[in-house]
């Protein structure tokens, strides 16, 4: 009996201590494990919960574009500069020494060579994903903290930066993977989607975004144009219909721009700085992160300084003496320099000649052949000050483009005098005499040169080619271009991604 | 006249019942002097009749009849039973007696006054155990320790029916089964066993000893204690005698060698550096997944997050930094040139008793996936109840270089320099050939002593206080430890430590709570050590006449100046305090609960110059910077447990229930000062012109609910069964808990009977043991379940001056615990009375579902996410200990032991490898260690040309190097496996003692193979080479008994096929790194007791120690393990030391 009452007592005891133990442990056991969310960074729903934190991965969007971590990228100048050595616009000035700039030049671009997957393709789908939770959970959430008008706005941002992303990958790479949700299990083994289905969507993001964008960009205010607004994808659609051969909806729409609140800056000097009225679209640097004040364009491009700049006669003394050019060559010789196509491509006369393009002579004594290295002065800071604010901003749409593209539009729809017309306002600008209004073929000849003229250097030169049917017939004549393979129309996908991603198939011509 | 006197007592009614209750339950016995009545002058008589009255009344009565006041409290008497009594002119003393004897209570009478108290313990027990006497069965007594401390716990067994009970708190037991010619086996952890006949006695009193046997000595487990002998796991136990004799700083360091199977790397030879720690090998594919054990200091784990994901840095130290699997501890900004900062390094090794490391899955399981790389348990000294005792250590001692490496003189260098030239039929002139045609060819300059000639020294000044009585113990002690590195311009190193420790036990035994507190300053001084041991031997003096960099006299002999970086001070001081309180109740006999709460903190500052000094005053753009960091770890943890311990059959059982709730923050922040134009102002970040900033910060919270059962019956068989059930906040949703278990088992075939008389006399003990268990671990980044949009991956730039968010991370919320399960199997052997003890064991390491970075396409907008992997790692491998008391002569001893393990590691599976990453992909081969490189094939030197010749192992006339497919396939021709890690390591410690005299000698020796030193570099520009090299190159056409290709100028590879810059690359520069290196050299001698007494010590002795005494070896260069000449070499330290007790 005393034993038993003694059992009991203690076994009292234990399952005490144990109730006590595990109801303290478990009362909302759970909950002991959950932990602060991260303080640097806040989580998707939060991120989408109020004005301003929404705002900020907008914000995000645009720095993505423009500044990024402080590097080159498909859009602030890395579209430019590679489709421009891919096309007939640039040489590089140390060849064989810089593999990668000479690998472009020459057409010969290699499956690895870190600019195709680094520059675009990287960038690119990373600005994809940031815009597929923007306008997935923006659409979905109900979240008061964002107002009604906000969402649309953003929805219509994220909507218009994903169109633009994709209408550049297409160009470059051809078919690509339309990656239109963030889910990774979806996109983790995606295939690549035909280029008239990428196309299709790009039309829808941006008649969506059209329809939502404000004419005035309240956040950013009209004057300085460096947001999405209703003109901007306006004007990707009117571009985006002249690559499709939709004549008339490309005539549509760039008339939109082309009546709207822009007009041609008169001085070309001018026709880059911030709030230049000719900008439907301009992208704004971040002081603080490369390129600083400058643009990537002036930064890749442009010498230390411009021999131009040399004044009484300096310059030409220099010239006169190899040792004495070779002390200051470094600093003024562009990287990248003009083919004599494109130097030659100007009508003499043509203001934009002597505005926008500068040269750096080298002596013709040897091992110097007397040739000038051109380069494009459309931007023209080359030496970056941290802190210090930008004169000039990335000009990603253009009115003058506008008028091109109706011009063009309208020759193909047989308007000759009005795509004459088009022409005009470029051609007076640049000091030049109207086209005459022949036939039609001369007309889109004239139009194809203008392009060539008014916007090189601005990631137009190598689509144009392709999309016109020239870029074989063009480039294929090049002599530093030999032997050419057609192949180089498109870049090479990542070998990685393929290794990844087994579904992907490599481009013709590539290996993976 | 009479008063009663009554007074509130502050016991509250619920206690005393309780406390009365416990009384009658509990059969004690103290068998001391009973209490004293004083009995004078009670003669006087009385007379009552009463019945079933309170005793209250009966008090007030006698009160009445005599002149004696009684003193009592109400509360006293509610207990007291009623009273019959019936007495006619009785005395009032045997009124009184014949009136409590019966009662509760008893008295005692002080001048007229009768004081009631509580019976005390004796009076009752007496009362008790008088019934009880009666039976022939009973034994009663007491077990105490050989100071008289009653042993709580221990175990009394009779030893014909192996059942028996044990002490309570008091260290009492009782016996009713007994006999009274039966014997009894009186035990308890960490004593002797005691073996006692009866011999018809009731009352036995028994004194343990300690043990003097090693397999009964105690080693700590998780939560608790256990000896070799009753353990189920494998657990590797190191006491303070070794930890002490070693002069090193960093404890962890001690360990090296002393345990099978538990590698101990220093990333660098920076004091304090981090250490690639593995416990039987690596588990993990995933190179951002430390290897690191779980440490736990007095039951505290030390643990930190690696916050800091890419901190802006110089490119030197981000070198220091790349690809490390190992915690960047308390230095979490990774400024540190040494890429960290080991937490241990913090810890005191004099405060340490002794150290433990878990290994297999029985031992570890408990710990759950903290422990799933094992675990080290520290256990600092604890003081010890008796006389107050000082301890004064003091010792010094000096650092030096083993040796040095013999390279070639100025004139060899320039014949050297000009053979290459004309090798490479280029005429030297003074653009290319600057440091022998500008130089200055009469001077010569031994590098190696230039920079590691120095004498570095060591200082350690330790003292502590303890002592205590048997309620409270205490122990404080503070130490100094300071080095001076050998490296000529390095600053240097300290650590000041104070550690406090009090125990206290309430009278009763029942509570008794430990609290210890351990802090400590450390201060390190870094810096950058050029790697100037391998310039010319003309080369230029460091420093010009004024003391400054000598920037101007390298320009002009053409050279750039390879050692600015040691102007540019750094310094890391970091403030730790690690504290632990641990209660324990003994709720009754056999049930204890315990809670252990731990705290940890530390916080490192660091700071960093680049003094504009320290750059050549022509270069343009010249700019000072600072860099500061400051980190702070934070850990605490919460540990309820129960553990319930009682006799059951034949056998002992233990039941722990309990569970952890433990907390961890990391917080890096990094703030870098640009565009000083003065080396005046560059100690204040207010005087920069650009100004960054980094931070980043972590946190980690783990919750655990465990239980283990423990049943050894009849010493025989024990069987060790954990469970726990883990919960982290690594995990997402409906991931983060997970249920591992471990059963371990043991036999003690040697206390079988029929196996006993079959075995030979000589050999004792034989114990086969085994376990199996499954642990999770979650050792991925935290948050990565979490979606994140922040501003650091990338970098981004405001956008129009609106803060820029971006998706920092691919979140996964589907991942979940990693497995690991692990198998071991053991014999245990013991010889000659346990004199010689064997163990060895196998183990068999699986690891699967392993958490990776799992690669995807970046059309998904990441290129990995994290993700289980089917990649499954095996380790397996034997482990061998042996000690033995080879002689135990009355003024001779002469111990030994000796260890060896062997580990084998294999990518057990891979599914889809060929969809890896590249780095997994073209490194990691299914069936191979994933400690394995990959070279060419060395062929020697072509005799024709001199050149380095490799195995074209794919036939396609060139020998290349591809970073995109596996190696050794496609046109990658690195094929010759290399295994990095040891074939087998281990350690060996003979111990002397002649009477006051001891000599320790302790041997760690490694089967290896490593990279040749200086393998490569044979004539270019200012780069000295060995004599070695020298003596072996190719010379002339046709020479076959070359070693070393001819000497050039430009080794580079040739038409696209390997060259001579790639013989590093190749098998041929893997030679044979195996070593025996006597590591430590301990003589002590102790003044004779009386002498010391003479100066009022109780102690005295002298200790001279050493450290890396000499190292054997087939390696050519200054150290096999630290092969990366001109890195720094392992030094030699000699110290003398004065140790006195007062």
């Amino acid at each position: 009996m005393k034993l038993h009452n003694k059992i009991y007592r203690r076994s009292g005891w234990v399952v005490l201590c144990l109730a006590v133990l595990i109801g303290v442990l478990s009362s909302g056991c759970r909950k002991l494990i959950e932990i602060d969310n991260p303080q640097s960074s806040v989580t998707t729903t939060e991120a989408f919960s109020t004005n301003a934190l929404a705002g900020s991965v907008i914000a995000g969007l645009y720095s993505q574009l423009m500044s990024n971590s402080g590097a080159l990228v498909f859009s602030n100048g890395g579209t430019m500069l590679y489709s421009g050595l891919s096309a007939d616009e640039f040489l590089n000035v140390d060849g064989t020494v810089d593999p990668i700039g000479y690998q472009f030049a020459t057409s010969k671009v290699q499956s690895l060579n870190g600019v195709t997957e680094g520059v675009m393709w990287r960038p690119a789908y990373k600005l994809i994903y940031n815009c597929n939770v923007a306008i997935q959970t923006l659409s979905a959430s109900q979240s008061a903290g964002v107002s009604a008008s906000n969402r649309a706005q953003f929805i219509a941002e994220a909507k218009f930066i994903r169109a633009y992303t994709y209408f550049h990958l297409v160009n470059l790479f051809g078919d690509v993977p339309l990656v239109l949700t963030p889910d990774l299990y979806i996109n983790k083994s995606m295939a690549r989607t035909p280029q008239a289905q990428v196309y299709d969507q790009v039309e829808k993001d941006l008649l969506d975004a059209q329809s939502a964008l404000p004419t005035t960009n309240t956040i950013s205010g009209n004057a300085s144009r460096i947001r999405a607004s209703k003109w901007a994808a306006t004007a990707m659609l009117a571009r985006l219909y002249l690559y499709q051969k939709k004549w008339q909806q490309a005539k549509d729409q760039s008339t939109t721009v082309i009546s709207g609140p822009f007009s041609l800056v008169s001085n070309l000097a001018n026709v880059f700085n911030q709030k230049s009225t000719e900008a439907v679209l301009q992208l704004r640097q971040d002081s603080t992160i490369a390129p600083y004040n400058g643009t990537w364009d002036g930064n890749n491009i442009l010498p230390l300084f411009s021999w131009d700049d040399l004044t009484g006669g300096a310059g030409a003394f220099y010239l006169t003496d190899v040792s004495l050019y070779n002390s200051l060559a470094p600093y003024a010789t562009p990287k990248y320099y003009f083919t004599p196509q494109m130097a030659n491509a100007f009508e003499s006369g043509d203001a934009r000649y002597t505005t926008w393009v500068r040269g750096t002579p080298t002596p013709s004594i040897a091992p110097y052949t007397g040739i000038t290295y051109y380069y494009p002065y459309k931007y023209n800071i080359s030496v970056f000050n941290t802190g210090t604010s930008p004169t000039q901003y990335y000009m990603a749409l253009r009115l003058a483009e506008q008028y091109l593209i109706r011009a063009e539009a309208r020759a193909q729809l047989g308007d000759l005098p009005g795509a004459a017309a088009d022409l005009k306002p470029l051609r007076t600008r640049a000091k030049l005499a109207d086209v005459p209004v022949t036939t039609q073929d001369n007309m889109l000849i004239a139009i194809a040169h203008e392009r060539q003229v008014e916007l090189f250097a601005e990631g137009h030169r190598f689509f144009d080619l392709k999309r016109t049917g020239k870029a074989n017939s063009v480039l294929g004549a090049m002599a530093t271009k030999q032997p050419w393979d057609p192949n180089q129309l498109l870049y090479p996908l990542p070998p990685n991604d393929i290794t990844n991603n087994p579904a992907l198939i490599q481009n013709p011509g590539y290996t993976n | 006249m009479y008063k009663i006197y009554t007074k509130k007592r502050c016991v509250p009614k619920k206690r005393a019942s309780k406390i009365f209750l416990i009384m009658r339950l509990t059969f004690a016995i103290l068998l001391l002097a009973l209490m004293q009545v004083s009995a004078t002058s009670l003669a006087q008589k009385i007379t009552m009749s009463k019945s079933n009255s309170t005793l209250k009344s009966v008090l007030a009565d006698l009160n009445k009849q005599s002149n004696y006041n009684f003193l009592y409290t109400d509360e006293l008497l509610q207990h007291a039973k009623s009273v019959d009594i019936n007495v006619k002119n009785v005395d009032f003393k045997d009124v009184l007696e014949r009136l409590f004897k019966e009662q509760p209570l008893t008295y005692t009478i002080e001048d007229r006054t009768v004081v009631i108290k509580e019976k005390g313990y004796l009076q009752r027990f007496k009362d008790n155990i008088a019934g009880l006497m009666k039976k022939p069965s009973l034994v009663t007594g007491i077990v105490t320790d050989a100071h008289g401390e009653a042993l709580n716990g221990a175990t009394v067994i009779i030893k014909r029916t192996h059942k028996g009970v044990n002490t309570d708190i008091h260290g009492t037991y009782v016996l009713t089964t007994a006999e009274t010619n039966d014997t009894l086996l009186v035990s308890f952890i960490g004593y002797k066993t005691a073996v006692i006949a009866i011999n018809s006695r009731l009352i036995i009193n028994i004194g343990l000893s300690e043990t003097t046997n090693p397999l009964d000595e105690i080693v700590v487990q998780a939560y608790g204690q256990t000896t070799t002998r009753a353990n189920t796991g494998n657990i590797s136990h190191i006491t303070k005698e070794d930890i002490e004799k070693q002069p090193v700083m960093d404890p962890l360091l001690t360990l090296q060698g002393r345990v099978p199977g538990l590698s101990i790397l220093r990333q660098n030879g920076y004091e304090g550096a981090p250490a690639l720690v593995e416990i039987r090998g690596r588990n993990s594919i995933n190179t951002n997944f430390s290897s690191d054990p779980l440490y736990i200091i007095d039951g505290v784990p030390q643990s930190s997050l690696n916050v800091m994901a890419n901190p802006i840095l110089s490119p030197v130290q981000n070198i220091a930094n790349s690809n490390s699997v190992t915690s960047r501890g308390l230095d979490q900004t990774g400024m540190s040139f040494a890429g960290g900062q080991n937490p241990l390094f913090s810890l005191n090794p004099s405060d340490i008793e002794s150290v433990d490391v878990l290994k297999d899955a029985d031992a570890t399981a408990i710990y759950g996936s903290r422990g799933a790389n094992g675990v080290i348990i520290i256990t600092t000294k604890k003081g010890i109840a008796g006389a107050d005792q000082v301890h004064v250590g003091v010792t010094q001692g000096i650092q030096a270089v083993t040796r040095y490496w013999k390279m070639l003189n100025t004139d060899q260098y320039v014949a050297m320099r000009k053979e290459a030239f004309a090798n490479d039929k280029i005429t030297p002139t003074a653009s290319n050939a600057a440091d022998i045609l500008l130089g200055d060819n009469s001077r010569y300059t031994d590098w190696q002593k230039y920079v590691y000639g120095n004498t570095g020294t060591w200082t350690n000044v330790q003292a502590s206080l303890s002592g205590g009585s048997p309620q409270t113990t205490y122990r404080l002690s503070g130490g100094y430890n300071g080095s001076k590195s050998i490296t000529t311009l390095s600053g240097q190193n300290l650590r000041a430590s104070l550690e406090s420790n009090l125990s206290v036990h309430s009278k009763n035994q029942k509570f008794n709570l430990s609290f210890t507190t351990n802090y400590s300053y450390t201060l390190l001084n870094q810096v950058a050590i050029p790697g100037v041991a391998t310039l010319a031997p003309n080369a230029p003096d460091l420093f010009d006449a004024a003391g400054n960099l000598n920037f101007a006299r390298y320009r002009t002999a053409g050279l750039s100046y390879p050692a600015a970086q040691v102007i540019n001070p750094y310094s890391s001081k970091t403030n730790y305090l690690t504290s632990n309180i641990n209660f324990n109740y003994n709720i009754i006999k056999g049930l204890v609960f315990r809670l252990n709460l731990g705290y940890n903190t530390s916080t490192n500052n660091q700071e960093q110059f680049q003094y504009l000094a320290s750059i050549d005053p022509t270069a343009a753009n010249r700019q000072g910077s600072a860099n500061y960091g400051t980190s702070n770890n934070l850990n605490w943890l919460v540990e309820p447990q129960v553990e319930y311990n009682r006799l059951i059959g034949k056998g002992s059982l233990d039941v722990l229930f309990g569970g952890t709730d433990q907390y961890n923050s990391s917080r890096a922040l990094l703030t870098n000062g640009g565009g000083y134009k003065t080396d005046a102002l560059i100690h204040s970040i207010t005087n920069a012109t650009t100004i960054r900033s980094t931070d980043a910060f972590g946190q980690y919270r783990y919750i655990g609910f465990f239980g283990r059962i423990n049943y050894a019956w009849d010493n025989k068989y024990i069987v060790n069964l954990n469970g726990r059930r883990d919960g982290s906040s690594r995990f997402g949703p409906g991931n983060q808990f997970g249920n591992f278990g471990s059963v371990g088992l043991a036999w003690l075939a040697s206390e079988e009977k029929w196996l006993r008389n079959a075995l030979p006399k000589a050999i004792s003990f034989v114990k086969f043991r085994g376990s199996y268990g499954i642990t999770g671990s979650d050792g991925v980044t935290d948050y990565a379940y979490l979606s994140q949009w922040g501003n650091s991956s990338p970098p981004l730039g405001d956008y129009n001056k609106n803060i820029a968010l971006s998706a920092q991370i691919l979140d996964n919320a589907d991942f979940h615990w990693q497995v690991n399960k692990k198998l071991e199997g053991a014999l245990d052997l013991a010889f000659f009375e346990d004199r010689v003890s064997v163990e060895a064991a196998y183990y068999r390491n699986r690891c699967d579902n392993q958490l990776i970075a799992y690669p995807l396409s970046e059309i998904t907008g990441f290129n990995s996410v994290v993700a289980n992997s089917g990649a499954a790692v095996q380790n397996s491998g034997w482990e061998f200990q042996a000690n033995a008391q080879i002689i135990k002569g009355k003024s001779f001893s002469w111990n030994s032991n000796f260890n060896i393990s062997f580990n084998n590691n294999i990518l057990l599976a891979y599914p889809n490898i060929q969809f890896a990453p590249p780095y997994y992909l073209t490194r990691f081969k299914v069936g191979a260690s994933l400690d394995d490189i990959y070279v060419y094939h060395y062929d020697g030197v072509d005799p024709q040309t001199g050149h380095y010749k490799y195995t074209d192992y794919n036939h396609d006339g060139k020998v290349t190097a591809s970073e995109s497919v596996p190696r050794g396939t496609g046109n990658d021709d690195r094929y010759y496996v290399i295994s990095t890690k040891p074939k087998y390591s281990g350690g060996m410690n003979q111990q002397f003692t002649y009477k006051n005299l001891s000599l320790t000698a302790f041997f760690t020796f490694v089967k290896q193979i490593g990279q040749s030193a200086l393998a490569s570099n044979n004539g270019v520009s200012n780069f000295n080479i060995s004599l070695d090299q020298y003596n072996n190159r190719w010379t002339t056409p046709g020479q076959t008994n070359a070693t070393v290709a001819k000497l050039t100028t430009n080794p580079v590879s040739l038409n696209g096929t390997a060259g001579d810059n790639s013989f590093t690359e190749s098998s041929g520069s893997y030679v044979d790194a195996s070593y025996i290196r006597l590591q430590t050299v301990a003589l002590q001698y102790s003044l004779p007791k009386a002498w010391a007494a003479k100066i009022k010590m109780s102690n005295l002795s002298l200790n001279a120690n050493a450290q890396n005494i000499f190292v054997i070896t087939p390696y050519k260069g200054l150290d096999p393990e630290v092969r990366n000449f001109p890195g720094m070499p392992p030094t030699r330290t000699i110290t003398l030391g004065l140790s006195a007790n007062l």
